[in-house]
Formats: C-alpha cells, structure tokens, sequence
C-alpha cells in the first residue's frame, strides 16, 4: 500500500460537508439534490433516519425522483456502504454520472464502528477515482468531536461550509486508512477453532452454532453466525494457510474473529459490487452485508477480520 | 425416512460392512413380504453362502421369495460396452416390481452391489442417470433398492452416486439431491453444501438437469441445513446454462437473504407455502394425493394400494385411478362411494400389515 499520498481523483468530486444546523443542512443539500435532478441525474440520498426525514419533507414533490436509504440501516456496518449501496447505485446508472449524498458518521457511532466509518470515506476516493460522478459526506460539525473533522479533512480533497467551498490541505487519504489500520487485541473469553483446510468448514459451523446457541440466539442469528464463519474461514483456499476463528460476546455484541497469515492487498476487497469481485471478495462482501460492523487489520504475513452481530436482535 | 420402500445408498470399505447393510435391508424386506433380489459380482455359491450366512434369509431363499443374481446377469449395457443402460435398467425394476405384486408380494427390493458399474467417469455418468431415474419411480412405485458402493475401490467418485439417494449411512455424503417422495416438488436438497462440495455439487446437477423437464424446477429445500453464496452461483450458473429456472422452497431467512445479496437470475427462493405442485394433475395422483391424506402414507405406498386395487380388478392403473375418480366424486351414487373406499381400505390394511 505504497500509494502517493496525494490521489488524483480526475472527474470524481468527494466533498464534505460540515454543517452546524438544520437550516445549513438543508441549505447546502436541497439544492445539491435539485440541481441533479434538473440535470436528469439520478441522485441518492443515504443519511441517518432523522435527516431523512428533513431532507424528505424540505424536498416535498422532488423526494420522489430521489432514491433514499436510511443509513443507520444500510450503512450500520461500514464495511457495506460501497458495496451495497454507493458503488451499486452508481453502477446501475453508469455510464451516467450520478450524485450521491452519504453520512456514514453520526454522533452515536460507537469507539469500535468510528475506525471502519473513517476506512470507508478513504476508499471512497479509491473505489471512484477516475469516475464522473460526486459523493456528498454531511459532517454535523456542532455534535461530533473535533477530532473526526479532523479526520474529515484528511479524507476529503474537498470541504463545504455554510456557502464556501476550499481544497483540503489535509488530504491523505491513505495514510489515515494506515493510520487506523490497528492491531486488533486478543479477547481473554474467547473459544477459538482453527480451520486448516476446506473440510474443517463444516466442524467451523457446528461450533459457530454451538456458540451462538450457548448465548441464546434466533434461529436466524444463528444461520448468519454459521454463515459469517464459513465465509471467513473459507479464506484457507485462497491464504495456503490455517485459519484461526474466535468466537466472543463483547459490549452488546456476539463477535466472529478471523486470524490468518495471509495479507489483504487489495484494499477494496469485499467493498465491491458482488459481480464486480474475486472470490475471496466475494465472501468478504457477503460478511460485510449481514454483519452489523466488520473490523480489519492487516499487515504482510497477518490478517485479523473481526464481524459483529448485535445481540438485542440477535437473540 | 421411515418408509417401506427406502433407496438406500450405502458405502463400504470391508465386504462384511456391506453383509451387515444387506442384512438389515432383505431381513425387512422380508418381513414387509417383499421379492428380494440379491446381486453381486462374484459366483452364484459365494453370493448364496453370503446370503445363508445372514439370520432369517434361508427361509426366503427357500420360498423364492429372495433370488440371487450375478452382475452380469442383471445389469443390461449399452452395446459394446461396460456402461448401463439406464432407460432399460428403469424399465426392468418397473416390471420386477409388476412381478412382485402379481404374485402376491406387497412389493420388490434390490440390493445390489454397484461397484462393478461404477468404476469409471462413464460409467458413473449412466449410473448416476439410473439412480436418479429409479429413484423418480421409487418416489411412485412399490420397489426400491440398496445400492452399494465400494469406497476402497471408488474413493471419493463414490459420494457422486451416492449423494443420489434419499437414505444414507450419516456422513456419509454432505449433501443429497434426489426425487421427491411424496411427488409434491420435482426433487429434494438436503444437507450441507459449501466450499467442499462445489465440483460435486456442479457435476450432480449437470447429471439432473436433462431428468427433470418441469421448469421451474420446484426443489424443496426445507431441510438444507446450508447452502454457502458460492454454491448458490454454483446453481444459478448451472441453471442458467441450460436455460433452466429454479425454485429453492425455504423458509429459512438466510437463504432468501443470500439469495437476494447475491443477485441470482436463474433461481428464486419462495417460502414453503408459496411452492405449489401443478394444477391439474392425473386422476393417479388425484387418487394417490386422496390415500396419503386418507390413510397417512408416502406417495409410493399410496401407489402400491392403488396398483393392487388395479391388479384385483384386472383394469391398469391409470383406468383404475379414473374410476376411483368417478366413484368418489360429489355427484356420484352414495353405495358407490362407500364401495369404493371400503375396497380400498380393505386393500390397504392388507397391504399396512406388511409394511408394519
């Protein structure tokens, strides 16, 4: 991951937009969004539920030519933001350009989502370098703490205020993506299973029940555990090594933790549309959507992928 | 399955693995009064002192209820060749089984060792042809059969039949595909299918797909225990070559999830309720659909009280299945009616005292 700090985005427009009110708010994105649908460009709206709401009733007639998603729900984890709804919405309508509004942040992002949240606005500038098309990222600069502007203008190459628009000096994307790329610690109540090879999958999806069973879990959250533990141990066809899985409940959560030997250079992977992927991508597009957040760190030689479920509704 | 006509695919490594398995299977069969057939590729005295060897079957090699046959003579091959014929091995159990209830026997089991006629990829092709077309008619008919396979000879290219069968030894395979036994979908998935199974999994429905012609294919997938994404493409990809459309009947949310995340084109998954078998079938299954809700019974011993029925009065089943039809609907004669269904209650408790 040698890239040049400085990223030549080309016809991509990546601005935040940090924001200190309702009316700023709707200032900035109501005629974002108007101005697209004049230029018959297909606009979608991702943003917490009660923005929505606003943007919906300040748009009246026009909401309904806009495609919106409550980001609490389709962006819960992260991980699944490109994927599942920028990328995919940006490709149904390639080769035009399209403009997207996405706020993946909001005050109650817990400390473990925060890195994933800043991982994912960095790929953004990846996963469309090159592309005529805008992702619009609202910050509300009056409830987040300083410190998340601050990562704002190292992910953006460009920042809005109330009227005014300027280049991010900051601007490196890359390097906050190492720089939140952490090592992620041992938790001392695991159980661990160790797949070695393919055949194991199936002893790995017992245990993942048997685990999820333990903690009371619904049928259903117990399917998606199983599922969430074959894709990532199903990683030993691709890494020619073992992997380590851990199971544990934390803060709330019952996690699914992947450990192999094996690098992930390819930083997009699993960010991807479905078609759009490797293999090896493919299972980890499948984690990132059924999972409620997915952390990562790797280095060469070491991989840890980590998949939460929340357990209010998993149970 | 608790049925009386179980196909069973059965794996050994030791002969006297497959003498216990073939015990236990003609020992039932025996007491359900069926015709056994016994087939193997060694001499007729070895596969009789096998048999003499097993409690209880001297008295039905005595009876004839139980015939012994060497592979060479039960198998019909493609001319000039060591690979099956399948169509005409189907048509040969068909009439076995036709055999077996005219002479008074409440149906037919085989128990072959198939190790013979598997032993190569083309062999295995024909095979797996007639293990998916017998298994279609034991869905139906009162017959059925354990096949067994040698694994210390097979390996691994085993589980491509076996997988075929709805009764297996537990382990022995991941996953199983084969006819639906109450004849309400065209075919049952069950199992375990991920990364492991992914070849097997493609080449044992590029063996089906010519088998079944309905399409949508309506496969019931209530007790697939799981399906990865990957095999789910594996499906898709595979109907999608051949033209072919695909209905997974699951209620399990994660498969319609899975289904959904990964944009399938070929396949659709519908909940159970929504899986419907066709609009106007056949006054026999009609008939059969009547006798399994009636009197509780798989589809094939439904058809085997029917083909009594049919044998008794001298009339085919088809015709017998029209009249039964007639006999019972609203309109018809109440002595009529109750005739008919006292006939065929009497035939099935005949025919329950042998399955039981």
């Amino acid at each position: 991951m040698t890239t040049p700090q400085s990223m030549d985005l080309g016809a991509f427009a990546h601005p935040a937009l940090f924001y200190h009110s309702t009316t700023e708010y709707l200032d900035c994105l109501v005629p974002f969004i108007t101005e697209g649908l004049h230029a018959e460009q297909k606009v979608l709206v991702a943003v917490p539920g009660p923005n929505l709401a606003i943007l919906r009733e300040a748009l009246g007639g026009a909401a309904a030519g806009v495609t919106m998603a409550d980001m609490t729900e389709a962006g819960r984890n992260p991980g699944r933001i490109l994927g599942s709804v920028l990328s995919r919405f940006a490709d149904q309508h390639a080769p035009h350009p399209v403009r997207m509004i996405g706020e993946p942040i909001w005050a109650s992002r817990s400390e473990a989502e925060y890195p994933a949240c800043v991982q994912h606005e960095a790929l953004i500038n990846n996963a469309f370098a090159g592309r005529d098309l805008t992702v619009l990222c609202p910050y509300d600069a009056t409830n987040l703490d300083p410190s998340v502007i601050a990562d704002a203008r190292i992910t953006h190459p460009e920042l809005w205020h109330a009227g005014a628009k300027e280049t991010s000096l900051a601007f490196a994307p890359n390097a906050v993506r190492e720089h939140y790329n952490q090592p992620l610690p041992d938790s001392s109540t695991a159980v661990t299973y160790t797949v070695r090879k393919l055949s194991d999958l199936a002893g790995a999806r017992v245990f993942a029940a048997a685990y999820a069973r333990w903690f009371g879990l619904s049928p259903n959250a117990v399917s998606t555990l199983q599922l969430i533990a074959n894709e990532l141990a199903g990683s030993v066809q691709h890494t020619h090594g073992s992997c380590r899985l851990a199971f544990w409940c934390h803060d709330g959560h019952v996690i699914c933790e992947a450990r192999n030997s094996g690098c992930l250079d390819d930083e997009l992977v699993g960010r991807r549309p479905y078609d759009n992927e490797s293999p090896r991508g493919r299972g980890l597009f499948v984690v990132n959507a059924v999972a409620d957040l997915v952390r990562t760190y790797t280095v060469p030689k070491e991989t840890t992928i980590r998949a939460y479920l929340r357990l209010e509704e998993a149970a | 399955m608790c049925t009386a006509f179980p196909h069973l695919g059965f794996r050994y490594e030791r002969r006297s693995e497959f003498l216990t398995g073939a015990a236990e299977y003609i020992a039932e069969g025996l007491r359900r009064n069926q015709r056994i057939v016994y087939v193997g590729d060694r001499s007729r005295g070895a596969l009789r002192a096998e048999l003499t060897g097993m409690p209880g079957v001297g008295d039905g090699l005595k009876s004839g209820a139980v015939e012994i046959r060497q592979s060479e003579d039960h198998y019909v091959f493609q001319s000039g060749s060591d690979i099956i014929d399948a169509h005409s091995a189907v048509a040969s159990y068909e009439a076995a089984a036709d055999d077996a209830i005219a002479q008074g026997y409440s149906g037919f089991r085989a128990v072959v060792d198939v190790t013979p006629v598997a032993r190569t990829p083309e062999q295995r092709e024909a095979l797996a042809r007639l293990e998916y077309l017998v298994d279609q008619k034991m869905a139906l008919l009162p017959f059925s059969a354990m096949c067994a396979y040698d694994t210390s000879e097979l390996g691994t290219a085993a589980a491509e039949l076996i997988c075929l069968h709805p009764l297996v030894e537990p382990g022995s395979v991941a996953f199983q595909l084969h006819a639906d036994p109450h004849g309400v979908r065209d075919c049952v998935l069950t199992g375990e299918i991920d990364a492991c199974s992914n070849a097997l999994f493609a080449t044992t429905l590029q063996r089906v797909w010519p088998l079944v012609a309905s399409d949508p294919l309506q496969v019931d997938a209530r007790a697939l225990e799981f399906i990865g994404p990957e095999q789910l493409r594996v499906l898709d990809e595979s109907a999608r070559r051949r033209n072919r459309n695909v209905v997974l009947c699951s209620d399990q949310r994660i498969v319609t999830r899975l289904a959904e995340l990964i944009a399938l084109t070929s396949v659709t998954v519908a909940p159970v309720g929504d899986c419907r078998p066709d609009e106007g079938e056949s006054a026999i299954e009609q008939v059969k659909g009547l006798l399994i809700e009636t009197f509780g019974l798989q589809a094939q011993e439904a058809f085997a009280v029917l083909a009594r029925f049919a044998r008794i009065t001298d009339t085919t089943v088809s015709e017998r299945a029209e009249r039964i039809r007639a006999d019972l609907a609203i309109d018809a004669p109440d002595d009529r009616r109750r005739a008919t269904l006292d006939a065929l209650k009497t035939i099935h408790d005949e025919l329950r005292a042998s399955w039981t």
